[in-house]
């Protein structure tokens, strides 16, 4: 078993003559091996093509692995393992519901305080310094690199220079949902353009990738992060991030993170 | 403490709730943000994390293995995958009603999970190519003309696109099916 058999490549790239395609079906429904190896060719394209999930033949399920499987889905242990996970999320569920109730109390009750610490820190300064460091045209560009250019990818990043951050943000995903290879610096725009929606929650889940993609640009999420709280005026959370940059000098922005915690103290 | 990597998968099967309220923190906002973004809810984004984890804790029951990237990439590549594989169901139940219809919870889940192991041998097998390979292969999978390949990296004929794009899948074919696992999912 060297080789398949070369036929089948121009089976399924439609290549074939009717004749020569009805003659190849035939010799299919008579030859197991041959079907064997039509089968797997053709899982091979939709697996690496990436576009449609490879749905399995539910003949499987007669398998003995299927069968293990199978018994340990419907044991007693795997209900009460199922039941702890579901716990977890509905106690992360109600505590983030609390966490708010908590904090409009808080809130209301420096409320008075507030007039106050206006005076003491401006928030336009916070806008002005996010401004300052943000540095849009330092990000290395997407498409000018390698010459398989993708075309979702380039589409994202016009957008993302036209200042159509929502357009922007929705072409970033539909590239992460359907490629596997993914290019880390499209976390890098999707992250700032979440940010100039202000929407920080989905901008810190882009960095949160960037850190985990186990690539040159990941040491760069912190400081991306950083940029998250300063635009979202968190001074707790952009103080914490900005410590952890300046830990090491060799970190990415050391210099930039320590004019800036000076800045904002 | 602090729970290593390799330890985690270890532990987690034990249903060690502390461990999965450390994961749900850690891991959460990054499925909550793709499901979200790629046509599901909150809800949806729950149930992938919840199916994610069981399909793990099943995978090492059956048989222990050790998860050579980082858990996070790969926990989140359980779960992409997991809900790209609900986004094709719905919209086969969109058009054929019976095929979800008598399947219970415990076969898709076994479904899903040998279709995840089927996914994970194919994407290793593909990494062992030489990078001209990979390349060839990438834009043949993408279904390029021969032609456009031949211009593209500057063959001289289709022919020899098509000849070597054969031998380097002949290559990935053979890797994959020498693979003990291969023999396992055949029947997927």
């Amino acid at each position: 078993m060297k080789d398949y058999p070369i036929e089948i490549d121009d089976y399924l790239s439609g290549t074939m003559s009717a004749s020569e395609k009805k003659a190849f079906e035939e010799r299919v429904a008579n030859d197991s091996v041959l079907a064997e190896e039509l089968k797997l060719q053709k899982d091979m394209q939709t697996i690496y093509e990436d576009q449609e999930w490879l749905q399995g033949d539910t003949e499987a399920l007669q398998t003995e692995k299927a069968t293990q499987l199978k018994s340990f889905y419907e044991s007693k242990e795997a209900t009460n393992i199922k039941s702890a996970i579901q716990e977890v999320i509905a106690e992360n569920r109600s505590e983030s519901k609390n966490k708010t109730f908590w904090f409009i109390g808080i809130a209301a009750s420096i409320a008075v305080l507030i007039t106050v610490s206006l005076f003491v820190f401006k928030d336009n300064n916070y806008d002005e310094l996010y401004a300052s460091y943000i540095h849009m045209d330092e990000i290395p560009s997407l498409v000018t690199r390698g010459e398989d250019a993708n075309k979702l990818l380039e589409n994202a990043q016009l957008l993302f220079e036209d200042k159509k951050y929502k357009e922007a943000t929705e072409s970033f995903a539909a590239y992460h949902a359907k490629e596997t290879a993914i290019d880390p610096l499209s976390y890098i725009y999707s992250g700032i353009a979440y940010i100039e929606l202000n929407k920080f929650d989905e901008a810190i889940a882009q960095f949160e990738l960037l850190a985990d993609s186990n690539t040159l640009q990941s040491k760069k999420a912190n400081w991306y992060k950083a940029l998250v709280f300063l635009k979202q005026k968190n001074k707790a959370k952009l103080k914490d991030i900005l410590q952890m940059i300046i830990l090491n000098k060799n970190n990415y922005k050391y210099k930039e993170a320590q004019e800036l915690l000076e800045e904002i103290n | 403490m602090q729970i290593t990597e390799k330890d985690q998968l270890k532990q987690l099967v034990t249903g060690d709730k502390e461990l999965m309220q450390n994961l749900y923190k850690k891991e959460f906002p990054k499925i909550r943000s793709f499901v979200l973004t790629n046509n599901g809810d909150i809800a949806d984004a729950e149930d992938v994390f919840q199916k994610a984890l069981m399909q793990l804790i099943a995978r090492y029951k059956i048989k222990p293995f050790v998860i050579e990237s980082s858990f996070s990439a790969y926990f989140y590549t359980v779960c992409r995958n997991l809900w790209r594989r609900e986004l094709n169901k719905q919209k086969r139940i969109v058009t054929n009603d019976e095929v979800m219809e008598h399947s219970k919870e415990a076969e898709d889940m076994t479904m899903a999970t040998l279709e995840q192991e089927k996914w994970e041998l194919f994407q290793e097998k593909l990494t062992e190519l030489s990078d001209n390979c990979k390349q060839l292969l990438q834009l043949f999978f993408q279904k390029v003309p021969y032609k456009d390949i031949m211009e593209k990296l500057g063959y001289n004929t289709d022919n020899v696109v098509r000849q070597r794009i054969f031998n380097c899948k002949s290559q990935l074919t053979k890797l994959i099916k020498s693979d003990t696992r291969y023999n396992q999912i055949k029947e997927l």
